[in-house]
């Protein structure tokens, strides 16, 4: 049950219905069944790894409060990681594991002949499992006690608005609110509902849309020129970003619903003016766990190696978050380079900052637009690894472009519906970055203003979303 | 939070009103369309005119049965429904309405329909959900909760707005030309044809293909079974697949697979499937030709 | 060695790793305040200041450092 299907359209008022049945002290009871039917209405035996992974966490990080010993600690610490962590090993990397190891056996050739098997991805695993292990990180770094209640670190794993793709949240922001006096108010069903409409907006009049020209022209990429492929490529940032920004406001909103708040996972990303900013703004949730359970320890450890470990640091982190995304080729070079930009960033920045002071680059108009197209244009480069099937298909990608031209291929009325939706998008994000308490439309002190915009969006949605079950990116992971 | 209970409520009102007013103003306009696929929807679910020599399909169809060209020659009426991108679930609805009103002399399919398993196209056919009984059938069979989506007015002509407006010319009772390729080498003609797909019929198709061609076979009328020419080998289980349930259901086939007069001229395909319309007059020849020995005319 | 001793020490080791002259250290300064304080300078910041004071971080006490007057209490607890 994904949040665009009409499950859910059901699923979610009967959640609000029971809640507001419920007294006030057994509401995260409510929460957490809540969870579980929403998680075994889509995979039942996947429930009880979920389950699994819970007990494990309690069980370890009780252990971590209760021992005095460092080293013990981090000794439940590492088994609980490396507990919570196989499985998702085994899905997500088993079948590539498996082939390399064929393929080594193959070389010898000792390869027998056994059956290959293939496994059903655990939908959301990627992003529950890293929440179990920042809450072990965070118990033995003392930012957070080890939950007494079994019931609420179940709930904080399962929690149904985030389980299927976040945002990554910390214990030391949900467990305290699961365990407070959760309350239905109006105030937060308007802010919550809000959420919801323009979510739903991002992923189905702009995501949705765009994925059927993108998919058309990347799902059949020797029958394009080098100049149609660019054009789809430039366009693919946009794609995603709707699709998992969507996504997330969805969940983000239907938290607020049920009187929790839940952390932004975007922070209109399109308006960085160089990669660092960018990753401060897109994906926040996944890159600020990195940063905190990867990189800082990393670059901890190899901060006598100066500026080369900061470096070093940074591309493990990055082709980490690169693998996580998938057990490919093409997601280790997107982790590259990210690491790359980033760290050519970071080693140009002095000289940088010098220039941008003393010409007051800074505040040139033409300046910001140069920096905010080189950065998403830089983006849009990595992106084709995130698109491309294979490595192959990445490289054919960058061959075209460059030499292959030809005349556009445009699906006009696919992009003309798009552009509508794009620009809407672009508007909005362009307002709240450069005029944040102007021109405000959802949020407009006159009540008919808002009103007419709560409606024109969900009319749009209606009339020129992709309502027949377009699909979500992020949602194997 | 009464208030904001009002407040909600209202908003979904309106969101239906607003939805019903537009919804209906769109529809007016999907009506007049000049977009040909669509015109050709409205001809068959709305303005059937009792047409003698019926043609079912989608593209392959389209672009290759000239009706007037069969009319001249036959003195007989003749329209092709054909509807690009078009599978069973939206042949078979039509069918039943067209047989409603009338029972053509000639009905011809195309057994390409056979290799389309999916279903996205239906949303062609929303337009006609409310009014036509065949449609609803089928649309609540394959996706039984669409019927709560489109009480919405505006949910039914989603997707197609554009389109209405898209208006393109050369719609002649339903046939769409196409101008030959000038890029097409003379050389081609000699290189053999590549193995043919090998194509997954659903049973659900399959199932749906049958029922086609029984109900247009007890209705009295001349029914084929068209195998278009394409530029590949035919797949040989495929073909037999097409000929068992031509057989099962008493339909005739009318088999251009291996029709070497057309196969070996490549000036005559614009692409692997679709004659363009050189190729389609000599098509019409052989098939006028096939009705006149089938006594139909 | 005295408060204000050390907060000259450091402001040196600020102001070099920064490249900014004239910045001027305080309780409630944070990364946020100071351009080109981000998670990729923050650890040579630190490497530095180990260097200068001759001491060691352990991992836990960074993220304790909310601001500049943690930073000064973890220092203090250090050199004593």
């Amino acid at each position: 049950m994904v949040f665009t299907s009409l499950n859910f359209l059901l699923f979610f008022p009967a959640v609000i219905l029971l809640f507001y049945i419920t007294p006030i002290k057994y509401r995260w009871t409510t929460l957490l069944v809540a969870s579980y039917f929403f998680y075994l209405n889509i995979e039942p035996v996947f429930g009880l790894l979920t389950a699994l992974i819970t007990l494990s966490t309690y069980f370890f990080t009780r252990l971590i409060d209760k021992v005095k010993d460092d080293k013990q600690k981090s000794k439940y610490m590492y088994i609980n990681i490396s507990i919570v962590l196989l499985p998702l090993f085994f899905f997500k990397y088993f079948t590539a594991i498996n082939d390399g190891i064929f393929d080594i056996l193959e070389l010898y050739e000792m390869r027998w002949v056994l059956p290959k098997i293939t496994f059903l991805l655990p939908v959301g695993i990627s992003f529950y499992t890293f929440m179990a292990i920042g809450y072990t990180i965070d118990v033995y770094n003392e930012e957070v006690e080890a939950e007494k209640n079994i019931g609420i670190v179940a709930l904080f794993i399962s929690f149904f608005p985030l389980i299927l793709s976040g945002p990554i949240e910390r214990a030391k922001n949900m467990i305290p609110q699961f365990k407070s006096d959760l309350k239905l108010n109006p105030a937060n069903f308007s802010i919550g509902l809000k959420l919801m409409l323009w979510g739903y907006f991002m992923k189905l009049v702009v995501a949705d849309r765009l994925a059927i020209y993108v998919d058309s022209v990347y799902g059949n990429l020797a029958n394009h020129n080098g100049d149609t492929i660019l054009f789809t490529s430039l366009l693919y940032p946009v794609q995603v970003y709707a699709d998992l920004g969507g996504y997330s406001l969805i969940a983000i909103g239907v938290s607020k619903i049920l009187g929790l708040d839940v952390m932004p996972n975007f922070k209109r990303p399109f308006f960085a003016t160089s990669m660092a900013e960018f990753w401060r703004r897109w994906h926040m949730s996944l890159i600020t766990w990195l940063t905190d359970y990867v990189y800082t320890p990393l670059s901890f450890s190899f901060r006598k190696y100066g500026v080369s470990g900061i470096v070093l640091a940074l591309m493990v982190t990055f082709v980490l978050s690169g693998v996580w995304h998938g057990a490919t080729l093409n997601f280790v070079v997107w982790g590259v380079l990210q690491g790359l930009f980033l760290s050519v960033e970071a080693l140009m920045n002095k000289r940088k900052t010098k220039m941008e002071n003393r010409y007051k680059l800074k505040s040139n108009f033409l300046y910001v637009i140069f920096s905010i197209g080189i950065t998403y244009f830089l983006f849009s480069i990595s992106q084709v690894f995130g698109r491309a099937v294979t490595f192959e298909d990445s490289i054919a990608v960058f061959q075209k472009v460059l030499f292959e031209r030809g005349s556009l291929f445009l699906d006009k009325t696919t992009l003309a519906y798009a552009a509508i939706g794009i620009s809407m998008l672009l508007l909005s994000d362009f307002r709240d970055e450069y005029f944040p308490k102007k021109f405000l439309l959802f949020n407009n002190k006159h009540f008919m203003i808002r009103l007419t915009s709560y409606l024109c969006v969900a009319l749009l949605i209606l009339w020129i979303g992709i309502l027949n079950g377009g699909q979500f990116i992020y949602f194997k992971f | 939070m009464k208030l904001f209970i009002g407040k909600l409520l209202l908003f979904l009102v309106l969101i239906f009103a607003a939805d019903f007013l537009v919804g209906n103003i769109i529809g007016g306009f999907h009506l007049k369309t000049n977009n040909i696929n669509l015109q050709n929807a409205n001809y068959g679910f709305v303005n059937y005119n009792n047409d003698d020599i019926v043609f079912f399909g989608a593209s392959e169809v389209s672009h290759s049965f000239i009706s007037n060209k069969v009319t001249e020659e036959t003195g007989l009426s003749s329209f092709n429904l054909a509807s690009d991108g078009c599978g069973i679930y939206y042949q078979y609805p039509l069918l039943k309405t067209v047989l409603e009103k009338h029972i053509p002399k000639v009905i011809l399919i195309s057994a390409h329909q056979l290799t389309q398993n999916d279903s996205e196209y239906i949303t062609r056919m929303y337009p006609y959900y409310k009014n036509n009984e065949y449609v609803k059938q089928m649309v609540d069979t394959l996706h039984p909760r669409e019927s709560i989506k489109l009480a919405f007015q505006g949910y039914v002509y989603n997707s197609q707005i554009i389109r209405i407006f898209d208006g393109r010319n050369d719609n002649a009772k339903g046939y769409v030309p196409l101008s030959p390729r000038t890029d097409i080498i003379e050389n081609e003609n000699l290189i053999e044809l590549p193995e043919g797909k090998v194509y997954e019929v659903s049973d659900k198709t399959k199932l749906y293909f049958t029922k086609f061609l029984e109900t247009a076979v007890s209705s009295g009328a001349t029914v084929y079974v068209y195998v278009p020419p394409i530029l590949e080998k035919i797949n040989q289980s495929y073909l037999n697949t097409v000929k068992s349930i031509a057989n099962e259901t008493g339909a005739k086939l009318i088999d251009f697979s291996t029709d070497s007069s057309l196969l070996e001229r490549k000036e005559l395909f614009n692409d692997r499937i679709h004659l363009n319309h050189d190729g389609a007059i000599i098509l019409m020849d052989k098939f006028i030709e096939r009705l006149k020995k089938d006594g139909v005319y | 060695m005295e408060r204000t001793e050390l907060i000259d020490k450091l402001t040196t080791i600020f102001r070099a790793t920064f490249d900014e002259e004239s910045l001027v250290i305080s309780d409630e300064l944070t990364a946020n305040d100071v351009d080109n304080w981000d998670s990729l300078t923050h650890m040579i910041l630190i490497s530095e200041i180990e260097k200068g004071f001759d001491i060691k971080f352990r991992l836990k006490e960074l993220n304790k450092m909310k601001n500049v007057g943690a930073l000064i209490e973890i220092i203090t607890s250090k050199i004593d």
